[in-house]
């Protein structure tokens, strides 16, 4: 299972990001600033914009889905157990996964940004998917959700996720780092060698480097390990 | 074209001049072709060909009822190629800057501002008609039913609502009561000037007896 970049050159409007690399199953995270093309690359991914040149090959992926920033996008069902149902889920389980238990028959209109990104997030990772693109998975939530849905992503083992996002506060654990610089995807490798290469790491793990602490993974509960490995 | 007021004035005059006779439709086609890039909204083509069938459905109407329907397709073809032209055209605080240059700082400041709001909330429920597709595309495999799009875009209209509150709240908090101030600046082509006199002209030769 791997999606091939080959030199793709993607193009939304005036802005342009060339990819290369592999993507292999386990959990990527692809960073960068706003504005530096991770939803451009994403869309790209998922089959729903065609690269201006070279090629984006896919080997072995069936289905496949991509996230949303906005979960209003998703949401089809009129309740919250509707939802769930409308992705072939039993609602029970989703509902507790989004902490909407007791919820599932109140009108989906009620539902605040935040809690239809748990319920949407939480009806995407209850099914495998070979491919799950991800387009900033943390925003709406707060950081008590960050951490759980950061808990279940870095669970995922099957198939390839991918996790666009610039968030600095709480990460998953991942197999692979890529960041996007200048206008080009660069792959950092895998974790933990990836970490030291990151230009632009959140702050608590670049405080973490400059102690002279190596993580060996990337969530805060990795790096406050390491911190205090290295102070002994 | 550069200058928003003669786009404008044309688009009304050619709109006018289109609409009114089969002659002046010519007319406005022919202008259409001569004074301006001549750019479809092809990437549009779903929307294009949606209107088109619609426009057919009406002058099919017209012409079951006696009147003259192919005459009746061809205006508003024109009509509705003057506007895609003039949509085309269209940017960023123009309203703005028209609103005040027609009407001064108080009334004609509110209702640029307000023409500025309205289309920025188009272009936003576009966007999100945009991706509720794609979502859907990827969700439902392209089945899209009646019953699923209801709690969709009930969620897009609370989200714009949403999103005009708070917009009202940041104008609020920085002070703003009425009017405004401010100083239109409007650039101008070569040749914007004679275009617009020619798209005058054409309604005058379509309206006059």
């Amino acid at each position: 299972m791997r999606v091939i970049l080959d030199d793709a050159i993607l193009r939304r409007g005036s802005f342009q990001l060339t990819a290369s690399g592999t993507f292999s199953e386990g959990v990527h995270l692809v960073t960068g600033p706003v504005g530096s093309g991770k939803s451009t690359l994403a869309l790209a991914l998922a089959g729903v914009l065609r690269p201006l040149a070279g090629q984006i090959g896919k080997e072995g992926i069936g289905s496949r889905t991509l996230a949303l920033p906005f979960p209003e996008y998703h949401v089809t069902g009129e309740t919250p157990g509707g939802e769930a149902a409308s992705w072939g889920l039993l609602p029970a389980p989703v509902l507790e996964a989004a902490g909407l238990s007791g919820r599932g028959g109140e009108d989906v209109l009620r539902c605040s940004q935040g809690e239809l990104k748990r319920l949407v997030l939480s009806c995407m990772l209850a099914r495998e998917w070979d491919l799950l693109i991800l387009d900033e998975p943390y925003s709406s939530l707060d950081c008590a959700w960050k951490e759980a849905f950061s808990r279940r992503l870095g669970e995922r083992r099957k198939g390839i996720t991918i996790i666009f996002t610039h968030e600095d506060e709480v990460l998953p654990r991942v197999d692979e780092i890529w960041e996007i610089q200048a206008g080009r995807l660069v792959s950092l490798g895998r974790v933990p060698e990836a970490i030291p290469r990151w230009s632009r790491p959140p702050a608590y793990i670049r405080a973490a480097l400059d102690a002279g602490a190596l993580p060996e993974n990337i969530t805060p509960g990795d790096v406050r390990d390491a911190v205090c490995r290295t102070r002994g | 074209m550069q200058d928003p007021r003669l786009t404008l004035l044309s688009t009304v005059a050619l709109s006018l001049a289109a609409f009114a006779s089969a002659w002046g439709a010519l007319l406005a086609l022919a202008w259409w072709l001569l004074a301006t890039p001549r750019r479809l909204p092809l990437h549009r083509w779903r929307s294009v060909v949606g209107l088109f069938i619609l426009v057919c459905a009406t002058a099919a109407l017209v012409a079951l009822s006696g009147g003259n329907g192919p005459s009746y397709l061809f205006r508003i073809s024109v009509v509705l190629l003057i506007a895609s032209w003039a949509y085309g055209e269209r940017r960023g605080g123009e309203l703005l800057d028209m609103g005040t240059w027609a009407l001064g700082n108080r009334t004609g400041f509110e209702l640029g501002l307000i023409a500025e709001m309205a289309v920025q909330s188009l272009e936003g429920l576009d966007r999100d008609l945009a991706m509720l597709r794609l979502a859907l595309r990827f969700k439902t495999g392209g089945r899209i039913t009646l019953r699923s799009l209801v709690p969709a875009l009930g969620l897009l209209v609370r989200r714009e609502l949403d999103r005009s509150r708070n917009l009202g709240d940041i104008l609020a908090v920085r002070g703003y009561r009425k009017g405004g101030s401010l100083c239109p600046g409007f650039a101008r082509g070569p040749w914007d000037g004679p275009k617009a006199v020619c798209a005058v002209g054409i309604a005058l030769l379509a309206l006059l007896p």
